[in-house]
């Protein structure tokens, strides 16, 4: 209050009184004073305000003062019409009955106000109380008929500048809206310039108005001020809450501090609270942005304090995606306290898989594992990381018995095989034998259930059985092709690359080449041809020349592609295999899906390459090597981004489908040392490192140095 | 353009000092009642009760000519609170009542505001408000800037602000609408802006109606494209003669130019009265039958022979909101300055 009286002041008004406040846009004094005796002077106008809460373009077109703006009416012999006076005495309009008395005075100096308004021995002029019911009613157009009514019938009637100025403010209130509506943001803020009288408090909408004007028109601090404006000014608490949520609707969250700061008794604790829960989750959103601090310690200090489960979730994935799975298991924990659900035992399985835990992931699992696809998935994650713990876990008959069932219920030939191993490794090999058998009927190109066949087979001394797979898969599988051969682990590798500095300088370029040179130029020589739905528009000369898809026919363009993968073009060639996706044919569908994912691989697009490959039908081989090159890709670009746990966990993957290389060996031994767990990178290291690898050796010199200085502390 | 102005000045004879408005206090009454809301909202009935630009600056044409202050101020209020929110202080062009905001595009029609700004015009010389005449001269300023373009190099009027600026398929040109050109409208908005020549921009319009003439058809399209001297209709616009175009003989005869332009028109009506033209063939479509369109047919008759316009259509019939609109309009023009047409004897 004290702020809005200087302003006041300062553009020459000074009240008496006030209990309605004007922003200072150029102000109509008279609106802001409700009651109290007529000013005994009027101070001269200063200078103009230099310091406004809301500024507009439209300081210097002040309104006149209302007194002496307008010539007054013709003073008669008879005195005043004391109609309009009458009228808002029994209105009980106190404001409008003091500007009446004020200007009959300066009009008829001698004249003296009713001492009782309200007595009825006045009788007031019906027209003008008729005009006045209009404008009350917020009927303009009928007011000036009405106006124009009675100056056809009295020429010499004069209406008051009062009812003027009321009947434009309230037009121009209504075009403010309509332009409000209509999105025509500068005449919103050119309406409301030339009608500074419409914000008041009690109009607090058209201030709203103005606001998003500012905001739309690219004026945010003007925006902002006029909200501060209100939140200085304005006491009505559902008003004032619901600006702070328009403000919210459209400032960023650094424009909303100093709005926030306005805060009365803490009106604006639920917005707080729920503007630090967007900020939580809009970081959990593609390329969100991290939030303050203070806004993640408000929702975990409310969560926590109301035992809001959302609120555990949503604070658990955030910890969760900062790699921080111990405070996610805290927030899961507690979410499952206080709302024992799939929901909240997803997360907590998530969070203790990260931690290492997969035991306490599967048990937290297990009873919600068939509520949902998601959660089944989990649980299965978890089962399987816990059938792999080294050292392998003595796992209890239930809980071995519900991983079994789910297995069979689900089909997954992942967990079978791991079921397999967890056998094996329990000197169990005739059963582990059954499990590899069953994983494979699940998933015939299954490597390690061929090798762990292979394992088991041996172990019971079916050498006959040993041999078969090693016909069927020896072409696949190193290590399958080498099992037994002992010289082959000290062999120096022949396809390996040169040994690399770092792991971290895999390429996409290298992954791509071995992928691409290991089928697709025969595939473009044998299906090629006889692909194509249409005719028009073959290749012709090379693909030098630059052709749109779609001037070529499916088959044309399958031939384009892989002319433009030659030439190492494949975002080209993506459009072209896009287009060669139109085929009727199904060998072209499945030949263009393949090639389109492969030109993703190629450009380091692993998801974007994983749902090129979903397009069409592949050959499980094909299959197998677009799986084999998408998750080295996803591992290495892990790796590279500092998500050692996701390198590990696609290493994992990609191990169900070829061979780990020694490259990709030495990746994952980084990834064990980055997470601290240097015993593990250490016996990786080792391991190729004997190979000659000279990666590794460099690793294992700083595997050691760490292992060292970990058991001198 | 000497002669133009000549011609224009010389035979302006819009609003001429009248003892009594020319429009009767009965028919003004009659179509408040039927297409003005106490609001001010001049509404076209024949179009799903919208409203729009050219509604209202025809009902404010028609308040200052019947001289009803108490209407004129009810229709400029609605005009201005609910359709003149445009930036620029032109005014939106459609109204529609059961849309949510009411103005949902806010282009603009330029026929409208330039009816908006003349019946502002009219206003302001009969009721001596200034306030009415600086509004008009703003609209005028701002159309006078934005809103002319070069057609075929001769100086045209834009139909609004966003669309009609021609594209490959028009060569570039512009799409006009030949009824835009209100003429009596032109030497008013010229003498309010010494720098643009809105006496050009009616030579346009009556050399758009010449090169009209020597098509099939002999008149234009309601929508058409001036190119290399010619004039066709406008691309993916019906190639149509239509209700946009009868009121292009209507204010010929209120801006009193030569009959001879009104020549082609008259010649494409029958006794029948007055039909939608297919412009490839000159064929007649489907007439064009209220009685506020075949007083128009009868006066281009009366101008060209002299016979009175029928009995029947010399009182308003408010059969729709545009053609009780053209009709009074017309009956204003017949009233005034030709009333040999009603069978009144000589001119006064």
């Amino acid at each position: 209050m004290k702020r809005l009286a200087l302003t006041l002041c300062l553009i020459g008004i000074s009240l008496p009184a006030m209990a309605q406040s004007v922003a200072p846009f150029g102000v109509d004094p008279m609106t802001v004073s409700e009651t109290g005796p007529a000013p005994s002077t009027v101070p001269a106008p200063p200078p103009f305000a230099t310091e406004m809460p809301v500024q507009t373009e439209i300081g210097t077109t002040l309104p006149d003062p209302i007194l002496t703006a307008q010539a007054p009416a013709q003073p008669s012999a008879s005195g005043p019409d004391e109609t309009a006076l009458r009228y808002f005495a029994q209105q009980g309009d106190t404001v409008r009955l003091q500007r009446e008395i004020e200007r009959l005075r300066a009009l008829y100096p001698n004249w003296q106000p009713p001492a009782d308004p309200l007595t009825t021995d006045f009788v007031p002029d019906q027209s003008i109380v008729r005009i006045w019911d209009l404008v009350t009613a917020g009927d303009y157009a009928g007011a000036r008929a009405a106006i124009a009514e009675k100056k056809a019938a009295d020429p010499s009637f004069v209406p008051t500048a009062d009812l003027t100025e009321t009947i434009a403010r309230g037009e121009a209130g209504t075009r403010l809206r309509a332009a409000s509506d209509a999105g025509q943001y500068d005449e919103v803020i050119s309406i409301a310039a030339n009608a500074p009288q419409l914000l008041t408090c009690a109009s607090v909408d058209n201030l709203w108005r103005l606001a998003e004007a500012f905001i739309k028109t690219d004026a945010t601090q003007r925006g902002t001020d006029a909200y501060s404006y209100i939140l200085t000014n304005c006491t009505d608490a559902p008003e004032r809450f619901a600006t702070m949520q328009k403000a919210t609707d459209l400032l960023d969250r650094a424009a909303l501090t100093p709005l926030l700061a306005l805060e009365k008794d803490g009106e604006f604790t639920t917005l707080r609270l729920d503007l630090a829960r967007r900020a939580v989750a809009a970081a959990l959103e593609e390329d969100g942005a991290t939030p303050a601090s203070d806004d993640v310690d408000l929702l975990a200090k409310s969560a926590m304090a109301d035992k809001n489960a959302e609120d555990l979730r949503l604070l658990g994935y955030f910890e969760l995606d900062r790699n921080r799975p111990s405070e996610a298991r805290r927030f899961f924990e507690a979410a499952n306290a206080t709302d024992p659900s799939a929901a909240s035992a997803q997360g907590l399985g998530v969070a203790l898989v990260q931690l290492n835990d997969p035991a306490a992931a599967e048990a937290a699992l297990a009873e919600y594992r068939d509520d949902n696809e998601d959660i089944a998935k989990v649980y299965r994650d978890a089962a399987a990381a816990t059938l792999a713990r080294e050292p392998r876990l003595a796992i209890s008959e239930t809980i071995l018995g519900r991983i079994v069932e789910t297995t069979i219920a689900t089909r997954d030939a992942g967990l079978a095989q791991e079921l397999g191993w967890y056998a094996y490794a329990f000197n169990q090999p005739q059963t582990a034998l059954e499990w590899f058998q069953t994983a494979l009927g699940w998933q015939a190109d299954l490597e390690p259930a061929a090798y762990g066949l292979m394992v088991s087979a041996n172990a019971l001394g079916d050498a006959a059985r040993v041999e078969e797979i090693r016909r069927t898969w020896g072409g696949r599988s190193v290590r399958i092709a080498q099992f037994g051969n002992l010289t082959s682990l000290t062999a120096p590798p022949s396809v390996v690359p040169l040994p690399k500095p770092r792991p971290a300088h895999l390429t996409q370029v290298q992954t791509v080449r071995v992928a691409q040179q290991e089928a697709p130029r025969q595939v473009k020589q044998a299906e090629a041809p006889s692909g194509g739905g249409g005719g028009g528009g073959g290749s012709g000369g090379g693909c030098q020349t630059f052709r749109p898809p779609n001037s070529l026919s499916p088959g044309g363009a399958l031939t384009h592609a892989w002319c433009l993968m030659d030439l190492n073009r494949p975002a080209q060639a993506v459009d072209h295999f896009g287009r060669a996706l139109d085929s009727a044919n199904q060998a072209t569908r499945s030949d263009a899906a393949y090639g389109r994912a492969l030109a993703f691989v190629r450009l380091g697009l692993p998801d974007e390459a994983a749902v090129a490959a979903a397009a069409a039908p592949l050959s499980d081989k094909r299959v197998v090597e677009l799986q084999t090159a998408i998750l080295t890709l996803k591992a290495t670009s892990a790796y590279n981004i500092g998500k050692y746990q996701l390198a590990l966990a696609m290493l994992d993957a990609r191990a169900q489908y070829a061979a780990e290389r020694n490259d990709l060996l030495t990746l994952r031994a980084w990834s064990y040392y980055h997470l601290r767990r240097f015993r593990e990178a250490e016996r990786i290291f080792a391991a190729v490192a004997a190979t000659g690898y000279g990666d590794a050796v460099s690793g294992l010199d700083a595997a050691r140095a760490s292992l060292r200085s970990a058991q001198s502390q | 353009m000497k002669r133009l102005a000549t011609l224009l000045l010389g035979g302006l004879m819009t609003v001429p000092a009248f003892a009594a408005p020319a429009i009767t206090p009965e028919e003004w009454q009659s179509y408040l009642d039927a297409y003005v809301s106490p609001e001010g909202r001049v509404i076209d009935t024949g179009n799903g009760n919208i409203s729009h630009s050219e509604s209202q600056g025809y009902g404010l044409v028609l308040a200052a000519l019947a001289e009803d202050r108490p209407s004129f101020d009810r229709i400029l209020n609605f005009t201005k609170t609910e359709l003149m929110i445009r930036d620029d202080g032109l005014a939106a062009w459609r109204w529609e009542p059961d849309a949510d905001p009411h103005v949902t595009d806010t282009n603009n029609a330029t026929d409208g505001d330039m009816l908006i700004a003349y019946g502002l015009l009219l206003a302001s010389d009969l009721w001596g408000e200034t306030a009415f005449f600086t509004e008009a001269a703003a609209m005028v300023g701002t159309m006078g800037r934005n809103l002319l373009v070069p057609a075929d190099g001769l100086p045209a009027i834009l139909p609004g602000t966003e669309g009609f600026a021609g594209n490959d398929a028009t060569a570039g040109q512009p799409i006009l609408n030949p009824s835009y050109w209100i003429f009596e409208t032109l030497p008013r908005f010229d003498s309010l802006d010494p720098v643009i020549d809105w006496n050009a921009v009616a030579e346009t319009g009556l050399e758009l109606l010449r090169r009209a003439s020597t098509t099939p058809a002999g008149i234009p399209g309601d929508w058409v494209v001036m190119a290399g001297g010619a004039i066709g209709p406008a691309p993916d616009f019906p190639a149509e003669f239509g209700y946009n175009g009868i009121r292009i003989p209507l204010y010929l005869m209120r801006a009193g130019l030569d009959p001879a332009f009104l020549e082609p028109f008259r010649a494409k009506a029958s006794s029948a009265g007055l039909f939608k033209i297919d412009l490839a063939t000159g064929n007649a479509i489907e007439p064009i039958e209220e009685p506020g369109y075949r007083l128009i047919q009868a006066a281009m008759e009366c101008v060209a022979t002299g016979q009175p316009v029928p009995e029947e259509l010399r009182t308003l019939q408010t059969t729709s909101y545009y053609a009780a609109t053209l009709q009074l309009l017309m009956l204003d023009n017949l009233r005034r300055q030709r009333p040999n047409c009603l069978g009144l004897g000589a001119q006064s």
